[in-house]
């Protein structure tokens, strides 16, 4: 057998070009980000790979089969519901609950392995239905609320700890399932079963081949794996909520086809997934270790995509036409590709149509940049400072302080304006600051950026914490590293972090709303609560206080409690509705920054003048009805000023002019600020009315 | 007859005893194998290398607890490559670069490999170059020979008269007579077939 | 009575639904709310519109939420500029287009699987935004920009008309216009239509144009209800689109489905979220209902479609 022979055989879908992508990437890396190319980061790298992978790995099967499961990562989320119920409301020990998770998707694969293969529905529909549903029944077991915490640490060990202090505990068991799913696909009388099958159904079923039986089967196993994804995930995270695993299906996807697996069915290799797991997990780590945005990685990735398998196509296309093989028939896969090869089309012809696309995309991309880069300075808000486009630190010259800033989510309005802080402290110290985060509300997301920024030895790390128990841990070894460790807007455990820049407390928060609200009410009536999305734990923390609250106003009801998932639309139809259904409402207290004026503009539109709107949220958002009356007033914190200490208490605490012990300290522009034991207290929220809405730039 | 759609009436008898064949599954496993008439949509996977294509239906001979043994496989696929006469560079070529009359050698070596006691040919010459054609032919006439029922549909009459042994003629669903080799004509076959008495 | 069997059994539900209400809450059949439902599910109306077409080529578009994004995004750039309300709404619906050309050419000429190059789109597109805007909302804006200068009461009935006429014309489009039925022979069978002379490449890629630029009229329909644009609109949207789409009986594999069925099919999903609501059931368990809907309607026609068969088959 010749060399090339070999090599097709092995690589049989040109997953070598991925591969030589993924060394090109490495190398790259290896040169501009600070302590990529260590041991200590390749096995960090691969630890975060593992969720994620599970599912690419479960997903490969099932692609190969010509189908698609989109509710891999719902399971993850009904299966982490179910083992945190299990474990701590049934009082069941770890490996029964554990159990209680795989039976959980077993059942939860079997659903849809029924409805697909043997109802014949399209996989698509199917699983876009368990999509909603698996996630939907963890929302409703858990009320959203629930976050299960206290696994005793012999469990977290299995995500969090390391064999031989080297390699993480659950990298085995990857490896592991990785095998079986190899020799599964590649060795197996089933996977050769399953090949036939994708590259049509009825050839197979001609042939002797049990269809449904196999397509079945992949779908049940698809659930199984989800459902270990989700025990693995609880052990890395420490937490077990219904949004675990939130938008992971699209990820496992993007590997998948990366690795070159066609969507029609047929094609594909376990390696191939491999290669475009590690491709994606070492794009994003690097990313952050060269300091550069995380939102690149959507942009990057949507780009590779777009090149790799198109140029993947055109070497199919190639290799057809070359050879004397009429064109193939239609797979019968997820669309018809019957015409594939009909119509000749010209390489060259392919390569300018390429490039026009690709120019296309770029001018369309960099108008969208212009267009929004040149409207923001005109705004005059708080937003002009975060818009300018953040210079790219160059780390080489070593000496000058990095502190390392973490926001919950990084697109939200209230951690743009706490940006806009850090970055006036940044510029006055002269320091280097890095500002990363999740793009939404993710602990795993953080969790990784603390360990890539530990990998890449910063000075100070300030979080604002998405999940005491899931981030303490990384953060206990930051300090062990020596790094300050920081922690604002929520904090993570005590002993996990040097300081908290506290803005208010929670209690102090629902107090001032549920006041404010009585006040309004003259002491009576009926209110109703939209907040952000069911899951968000500082939203359900401010709801408990607010009703304990309750208990000195007899008079106040709160009627009920909805979702707008931190989106301004949902806000103002949910508003619509309660407003008809519960005509005796007569204020609404919208918790999360873009839902009061979703809030406000349904009220305003709905002429309902006896209706207020009051909350949390930002006064370049709100202003518009506040002076317009509909909301009388909104709490908050001055998140600029939040920023701004974070980073200026940070850099004091690595010049050691901030030790334990001290009782306050030098807050720059904000004067003397109190230190209480370890809290640097910010002051009372600040209550945002007509009076002062105009004088606050934020 | 196969399985592959469940039947309207009557009952399957092999070597005298009644069998219920309700997938192609047990079909294989009543020694029944059937070479389909579209070749390129059932008959083989033109995308998957010849070895696998021939190993498809009997994947137990090349396997040791569901696991492949692949030198066993081309083993296999070698020898019935050689028996059959396909012409190709090596078994682990795609089925798809072959030509039609060798795609159909492949398609029959499946069912070869079964180690079936009747086949059944759904116009196994269809689409197939004149030398194919009748090397096919003399496979069948051996195959016979050895013991093994075969079953051929076609609708071209001199292949029908060359090959046969018995001849049925069906019309519309029905089996509208039956003729010895004897007494099989192209005039009584097509009197049948069109419904004339003969 | 059969050819229509799917709309029927969506229009079916819907009735009973509504009969539901009617009994526990009539309150939900007001004017104002059902006005209110109409411009809260206009975005999802318009898009799916496309998205009925896209799907019955054989393909898929994922990215239109992000679209969808970026398009308000624009919108409100563009009014911010100086530039008249209707000419930063066209510009907007221009920017759709192009970025459904990207996903038309990639899919039709490239021929790239469309849940590859949507999935790319949609993932580069929203980060893209995310990066370009860091987050921070477009606000401020010309007064005139709400409504489109129009009167609250006067712009839902113009929506109302804008709405009706293009799911009319595209009805009638599909139906009766040489290129409606060059849309269906592509996605139930590509090669046959090729062999009859349709260029189903270019079908694809305009199908896909189509769906960028009511991406973008639902952008700035949208948009102009209210006086700031945030930059995460759009989350999910994809997924409310295509359950509607296949909900209406637009088959997933192609070729076979109607406008009828699509507009029966967001009219279902838009009325449940808010029946649930008056119908006092928490939010808790809504997604989760939502999501059985969906199997149920799918689960339903399967059997339809089976009983129907058999009794073919007998006869």
């Amino acid at each position: 057998m010749s060399a090339r022979n070999r090599l097709t055989r092995i690589f049989p879908n040109g997953e070598w070009l991925l591969l030589i992508a993924l060394i090109i990437e490495i190398a790259i890396f290896s040169v501009s980000a600070q302590n990529f190319f260590t041991q200590g980061n390749f096995f960090e790298v691969v630890r975060f790979s593992v969720e994620l992978g599970l599912l690419a790995l479960a997903l490969t099967p099932v692609i190969v089969t010509g189908g698609i499961d989109l509710s891999v990562g719902s399971m993850m989320g009904l299966a982490a519901v179910v083992f945190g119920a299990a474990y701590e409301d049934l009082h069941l020990p770890i490996a029964a609950a554990s159990l209680a998770a795989l039976l959980t998707g077993c059942a939860g694969g079997a659903l849809n392995a029924i409805l697909i293969s043997r109802w014949k529905l399209p996989p698509l529909i199917v699983t876009l239905g368990t999509f909603s549903m698996y996630r939907g029944i963890a929302e409703g077991i858990t009320h959203g609320a629930v976050n299960y915490t206290g696994f005793p640490s012999s469990f977290l060990y299995l995500g969090q700890g390391y064999l031989g202090s080297v390699i993480p505990v659950q990298v085995p068991v990857f490896i592991l399932v990785a095998v079986a799913y190899a020799v599964l696909l590649h060795r197996s009388v089933i996977g050769r079963a399953l090949y036939a099958i994708g590259f049509g159904a009825q050839g197979a079923r001609y042939a002797g081949i049990p269809v449904a039986r196999h397509i079945g089967l992949v779908y049940l196993l698809s659930g199984i794996v989800a459902s270990l994804a989700a025990i693995i995930y609880v052990a890395h995270l420490g937490q077990a909520k219904a949004s675990a695993g939130t938008g992971y299906e699209l990820d496992a996807i993007t590997a998948v086809v990366l690795g070159g697996t066609s969507v029609f069915g047929g094609r594909g290799t376990i390696w191939g997934t491999l290669f475009g797991l590690f491709f994606l997990s070492v794009l994003q780590n690097g990313l952050h270790l060269a300091a550069l945005p995380s939102e690149l990685t959507g942009v990057l990735t949507g780009t590779l995509l777009v090149l790799i398998i198109g140029f993947d196509r055109w070497r199919l296309r190639r290799r057809a036409s070359g050879s004397t093989a009429p064109p193939r028939a239609a797979a019968g896969a997820l669309q018809a590709e019957s015409n594939e090869e009909n119509e000749e089309v010209k390489n060259s012809q392919v390569a300018v149509l390429c490039a026009a696309v690709l120019a296309g995309a770029i001018i369309v991309g960099g108008t969208n940049v212009w267009l929004v880069r040149s409207l923001v300075p005109a705004a005059g808000s708080a937003a002009a400072s975060a818009a300018v486009p953040p210079a790219p630190p160059t780390n080489s010259t070593g000496h000058k302080t990095v502190i390392a800033v973490m926001p919950k989510a990084k697109g939200d309005p209230y951690f743009v304006s706490v940006r806009s802080g850090a970055e006036e402290a940044a510029k006055e110290l002269g320091v280097e600051m890095i500002w990363d985060g999740p793009t939404g509300l993710d602990a795993a997301k953080q969790n990784e950026l603390v360990e890539n920024w530990i990998t890449r030895k910063v000075d100070a790390i300030a979080v604002a914490v998405e999940n005491k128990g899931g981030i303490s841990t990384v953060l206990r070894k930051a300090r062990e590293k020596g790094i300050k460790v920081l922690t604002f807007d929520a904090d993570a455990e005590k002993d996990a972090r040097d300081f908290l820049v506290n803005q208010a407390t929670s209690e102090g928060i629902a107090n001032t709303l549920t006041d404010a609200a009585a006040k309004i009410l003259n002491g009576k009536g009926d209110f109703a609560i939209i907040t952000g999305a069911l899951t968000a734990t500082n939203q359900n923390e401010w709801i408990a206080f607010i009703k304990k609250r309750l208990a000195m106003y007899p008079g106040l009801n709160l009627v009920t409690v909805r979702p707008s998932d931190d989106d301004r639309d949902k806000a103002f139809a949910e508003t619509q509705t309660l407003l008809k259904v519960y005509p005796n409402v007569k204020l609404m207290m919208a918790i999360s920054a873009p839902a009061v004026p979703g809030s406000a503009e349904a009220v305003k539109q709905a002429g309902r003048r006896d209706v207020s709107v009051i909350g949390l949220s930002l006064p370049s958002i709100c202003k518009t009805y506040i002076h317009d009356g509909v909301v009388p007033m909104i709490a908050l914190w001055n998140t600029h000023d939040l920023g701004y200490l974070a980073v200026l208490a940070s850099a004091q605490a690595v010049s050691g002019k901030l030790v334990a012990g001290a009782t306050s300290m030098d807050g720059g522009r904000l004067g003397r600020i109190e230190v209480r034991g370890d809290e640097i207290i910010l002051g009372a929220p600040l209550v945002i009315d007509k009076r002062n809405v105009d004088s606050l730039d934020f | 007859m196969f399985g592959l759609t469940p039947p309207d009436a009557g009952e399957i008898v092999l070597s005298g005893e009644p069998a219920q064949i309700g997938s192609p599954a047990d079909a294989i496993a009543h020694g029944i194998g059937y070479v389909p008439e579209d070749r390129r949509q059932h008959g083989v996977v033109l995308e998957l290398p010849i070895a696998a294509n021939i190993s498809l239906s009997s994947l137990d001979r090349v396997s040791r607890h569901g696991l492949i043994d692949g030198a066993e496989e081309d083993a296999l696929a070698q020898q019935y490559v050689d028996r059959l006469r396909v012409k190709t560079p090596s078994v682990s070529a795609a089925a798809g670069t072959l030509s039609g009359g060798n795609q159909q050698k492949v398609a029959l070596a499946r069912w070869l490999a079964t180690d079936p006691k009747v086949l059944i040919l759904d116009e196994p010459t269809q689409g197939v170059d004149v030398g194919s054609k009748s090397e096919i032919h003399s496979i069948m006439m051996d195959l016979a020979a050895s013991g093994m029922a075969i079953v051929m549909i076609s609708s071209e009459l001199p292949e029908v008269l060359g090959m046969s042994d018995r001849v049925m003629v069906m019309k519309s669903g029905t089996i509208a007579g039956e003729l010895s080799r004897a007494e099989a004509t192209q005039e009584k076959i097509l009197n049948l077939a069109l419904g004339h008495a003969v | 009575m059969r050819r229509y069997g799917r709309e029927l059994s969506v229009a079916a539900s819907i009735l009973l639904l509504a009969l539901v209400l009617a009994f526990l809450a009539p309150g939900y059949f007001s004017g104002e709310n059902l006005a209110d439902l109409f411009l809260a599910n206009m975005p999802v109306l318009l898009i799916a519109l496309g998205m009925t077409m896209v799907i019955l080529t054989g393909q898929i578009d994922i990215s239109v939420g992000s679209m969808f994004a970026v398009c308000g995004i624009v919108a409100g750039a563009l009014a911010k500029l100086g530039l008249p309300i209707l000419a930063a709404g066209a510009g907007a619906i221009v920017a759709g287009i192009a970025m459904g050309a990207v996903n038309g050419a990639l899919v039709a000429y490239v021929r790239m699987p469309s849940i590859v190059v949507t999935l790319a789109t949609m993932v580069a597109l929203r980060d893209g935004l995310r990066w370009a805007t860091q987050g921070a909302w477009v606000s401020d804006l010309p007064p005139d920009f709400q409504w489109l200068g129009l009167s609250q009461e006067v712009y839902p009935i113009l929506i109302a008309c804008t709405a009706i006429a293009f799911a009319a014309a595209i009805a009638w489009g599909l139906r009766n216009l040489a290129g409606g039925r060059a849309v269906y022979a592509t996605g139930s069978n590509a090669s046959a239509a090729l062999l009859a002379g349709i260029d189903t490449s270019f079908y694809t890629f305009t199908v896909f144009a189509i769906t960028g630029a009511l991406a973008g009229l639902a952008a700035v329909l949208n948009s102009v209800r209210f006086n700031q644009i945030p930059s995460n609109a759009g989350l999910g949207l994809e997924m409310k689109v295509i359950a509607a789409v296949v909900v209406g009986g637009t088959a997933i594999t192609g070729g076979s489905g109607s406008i009828a069925g699509t507009v029966l099919g967001v009219i279902l999903l838009g009325a449940i979220g808010p029946a649930l609501t008056f119908l006092g059931v928490s939010a808790y368990w809504e997604r989760a209902l939502q999501g059985a809907i969906i199997l149920a309607a799918v689960v339903a026609e399967a059997i339809r479609e089976r009983a129907e068969k058999q009794v073919v088959s007998r006869a």
